[in-house]
């Protein structure tokens, strides 16, 4: 093997680089050597437990591979005034960041993607990488335009699929305003791309392999309508060439509509409510999966098809070492039972509709066709039974920009830049990053109970305060300390008394107006009535 | 008599010199190598004082054993030019060797010691031709007695020539063997020394050459002066590894003598690294491409920066 890039092979750099790209790829795959090691093991009898088969592995944080003088290096040249204007990088950036891009840190992989995919380091309404507040502010080439659309909210996909038709290939942002509502800005277009989140996460669109549920934790802005549960993240469901091609057309518009809805997402630095799984990720960075890849969507599905490779292979192993015995071979059980007597129809689990093999849909899972079984049910579930979806997924993709530019990231990485992140709300945190104006400071009683008050809250409820304030449920990269503008909370006045008002909010600002309530419970009443009630509208406060 | 007194300081001094050309780089083994010629050196010794015996009982035979005389004195005439050559092949390396490890400072220390150490070697020189100059009265004297007793005599005094070579010898080896046996002990309160305090190490050296005493007198023997010079050099030297961090670091890699473990290993102990803790792979590979990234800052070209 060798790196896929041009440098000297015979200068030792090489050397160390090639060496640490073998070491960041052993980690990055240990799960799968290590499982493939595990299933070898029990091939050749030297563990005979099937429960041995589960591994467990802890990987390198990738910060270990960062080099500090590169990254510095990278930065040097990015912030070239020269190459700014030209968007042209020295050859040995671009090759580097191709070949090895876990050299440079994060918030350098994301200057060099801003550069190299929009011809600016950072878009105009903020840097989200930069938590220190030294980042370079630099117009975007050719000049930052917005465009704006009023969409239905009671209709949302069809409107995102007319708005990502006309506005697709455009380099403006995105600006969104609700049909008879008069609140227009980030804050509205903040909660289009929430909404198209949870859209995309309906089961009745047919996109999502996963369990039904009417309320999954998410917000039910429509009674009635059903969610996919998938706690280990989204994967495509699989769709068979043979079932009807209408019923498939209408999935594959939505994962190119996803598609597209993604990339401008992140080319806007917007933040999506999806729980895309890891799998999904690497699908959408261009990495092959395999059978350890099913581990992280569905790990009982994964543990069993391992559980009968395993078998299947031991099987073969001792039919080819001793052919004349063919008791041994005909004794190899699965916990216990005989694979014929399992019952196991030779269909796709979970989706009985979906055809495996022509020749054996009669047919139930036996000793003889078991290695023939986990091949289908992996090609099935990972390759040709998604191949279609990923294809409308990527071509949606590309008409906003190059989904290759993306592959400087990793999945977690990827996830990162889409989703935002958790923060931890401890006090300090909180006292550090929300700025306290017009009537309150830090230590004001009603600014205390506040804190308390978000403190206590759920998981959920912390995810409806967010939503409230600046119109999506999560962070961006970078946390609390990332917030542009920073959450602000200022006292509100009134006439009335200060417990019979609401608090209200300018998403645009992160701004939170707040009457002084005379107590900690009666703030939490009126906070959470707020924003359980207060979302779905945005209007003048 | 004046000719041979030249002779005899030449050879005198170069002994020391060419004792400088066996250098070691341990200092224990630089005491060894330095005090390990003063045997050779005391048999030189004897060899001269027995040349001389030789001369002046010859002067008094026939002339049938002059002519043997003559033969050891070509042998002695052959020699000498050997040895010269030998000592002036020595020189350049030695004195290369000195000039490039010696500083500025201690070259200018080295060239207020010689002075001394030349006119101490002179006194000695004196010393002994006075002493040798004392003797030759007696020896003629002798001559006035009968020639009757005259064969009996040349017997007693050959006889007499045998007893007093065997006694010399026997008082040259237990002298050497004295000498060597405080040089050891020196040596092992030097290190001892060392261990506590350079203080009193120092002390230790001042005691190391007390003069013995001669009728009252303070009188520097050619051992003792040999031994201080030994003394001044592995000081110098000492001074010089501890002066310059590089040197030692140097030495530590050098496999020390089994003598002197003890004390590299103090040397250790007083160095720390400073609790460095130990990099995984990863971190040593990322390392090792941060040292081959160029340092020029602000480099435009497009080729890559290692």
């Amino acid at each position: 093997g060798k790196l896929p890039c041009k440098l000297d092979r015979s200068s030792p750099s090489y050397d160390i680089l090639f060496m640490l790209k073998v070491l960041e790829g052993l980690n990055r795959y240990s799960f799968h050597l290590v499982s493939d090691e595990r299933n070898r093991a029990f091939v050749h009898g030297s563990i005979t437990d099937l429960d041995d088969l589960k591994v467990d592995v802890s990987v390198v944080p990738q910060q270990e591979f960062v080099s500090a003088k590169l990254t510095d290096k990278l930065e040097q040249q990015m912030h070239d005034p020269l190459v700014l204007r030209s968007r042209c990088l020295p050859l040995w950036c671009t090759e580097l960041m191709s070949a090895c891009p876990f050299l440079f840190s994060f918030e350098a992989r994301w200057k060099y993607f801003q550069l190299t995919a929009f011809g600016s380091l950072t878009p105009q309404h903020g840097n989200m990488m930069d938590t220190s507040g030294s980042g370079v502010m630099t117009e975007r080439v050719p000049s930052f335009s917005r465009k704006k659309f009023k969409v239905d909210r009671d209709n949302i996909l069809v409107s995102a699929a007319k708005v990502m038709q006309s506005h697709a290939r455009s380099n403006a942002m995105l600006e969104v305003e609700y049909e008879e509502e008069v609140g227009t800005g980030l804050g509205p277009t903040m909660e289009f791309y929430t909404l198209i989140s949870h859209e995309f996460q309906k089961s009745g669109l047919g996109m999502w392999r996963g369990e039904l549920s009417g309320e999954a934790g998410l917000d039910n802005v429509h009674g009635g309508s059903v969610f996919v549960v998938a706690p280990n993240g989204l994967f495509p469901k699989p769709w068979s060439t043979h079932v009807d091609c209408s019923s498939f057309s209408e999935v594959n518009k939505q994962f190119h509509l996803l598609g597209q809805v993604v990339a401008k997402a992140v080319k806007d630095n917007r933040i999506l409510d999806i729980p895309f799984s890891k799998a999904f990720y690497r699908l959408i960075l261009g990495q092959e999966l395999n059978i350890y890849d099913i581990h992280s969507f569905d790990p009982e599905l994964a543990m069993t098809l391992m559980e009968f490779k395993a078998l299947a292979a031991r099987r073969k192993y001792l039919e080819s070492s001793s052919s004349g015995d063919c008791k041994s071979t005909s004794d190899l059980s699965y916990r216990g039972c005989r694979i014929e007597d399992l019952a196991i129809e030779f269909a796709l689990p979970g989706y009985p509709e979906y055809v495996l093999s022509l020749e054996n849909s009669l047919d139930n899972v036996s000793a003889d066709n078991l290695e023939q079984y986990v091949s289908f049910v992996v090609d099935a579930t990972i390759r040709s039974g998604i191949a279609r979806q990923l294809e409308a997924f990527k071509s949606g993709f590309n008409e906003v920009f190059p989904l290759s530019m993306l592959q400087v990231f990793s999945e977690d990485e990827l996830e990162r830049l889409l989703c935002g992140e958790q923060d931890t709300w401890d006090f300090a945190k909180l006292v550090d990053h929300i700025k306290f104006d017009h009537g309150y400071t830090s230590s004001s009683p009603p600014v205390i109970n506040l804190l308390e008050v978000i403190q206590e809250f759920e998981g959920h409820q912390r995810r409806a305060f967010l939503q409230f304030i600046t119109g999506s449920p999560r962070l961006p990269p970078g946390g609390l300390a990332a917030l542009n503008p920073k959450l602000t909370v200022v006292r509100k006045h009134n006439s009335n008394e200060a417990d019979d008002d609401l608090p209200s909010v300018m998403t645009c600002a992160n701004y939170l107006k707040l009457p002084p309530y005379s107590s900690k419970d009666k703030m939490r009443e009126k906070l959470l009535y707020a924003i359980t009630e207060g979302q779905g509208s945005f209007h003048l406060s | 008599m004046a000719t041979e007194c030249g002779v005899n300081k030449s050879r005198r001094f170069d002994p020391g010199m060419s004792r400088r050309t066996r250098r070691s780089t341990s200092l224990i083994v630089c005491y060894q190598d330095q005090h390990a010629p003063s045997l050779v050196q005391q048999l030189r010794q004897d060899d001269k004082l027995k040349t001389l015996f030789q001369r002046q009982g010859m002067e008094l035979q026939p002339p049938y054993p002059y002519e043997d005389q003559e033969l050891q004195s070509e042998g002695d005439e052959q020699e000498t030019p050997n040895r010269y050559h030998d000592e002036q092949e020595e020189k350049p390396h030695h004195y290369l060797d000195e000039e490039q490890e010696k500083k500025p400072f201690q070259d200018q220390d080295g060239e207020r010691k010689t002075p001394k150490q030349y006119l101490d070697e002179d006194q000695k020189t004196v010393q002994q031709c006075q002493y040798e100059d004392k003797k030759v009265p007696n020896q003629c004297k002798d001559e006035e007695n009968t020639p009757g007793q005259y064969q009996d005599e040349e017997q007693k005094i050959a006889k007499q020539c045998k007893e007093e070579e065997e006694e010399e010898e026997e008082n040259a080896l237990e002298k050497y063997q004295d000498e060597e046996h405080k040089s050891l002990k020196a040596q092992h309160q030097c290190q001892d020394t060392e261990r506590k305090a350079p203080g009193q190490c120092k002390t230790a050296k001042t005691k190391l050459i007390t003069p013995p005493c001669a009728n009252d007198v303070p009188r520097f023997s050619l051992q003792d002066l040999i031994q201080e010079k030994q003394l001044l050099i592995g000081e110098a030297k000492a001074t010089s590894k501890l002066g310059n961090g590089k040197k030692a670091i140097a030495d530590r890699k050098l496999p020390p003598p089994p003598a002197a473990s003890s004390a590299t290993l103090a040397m250790v102990i007083k160095r720390p690294d400073g609790g460095k803790k130990s990099m995984g792979v990863i971190r040593r590979c990322v390392q090792a491409l941060n040292q081959m990234v160029k340092a020029k800052h602000g480099s435009k070209k497009n080729k890559p920066p290692f």
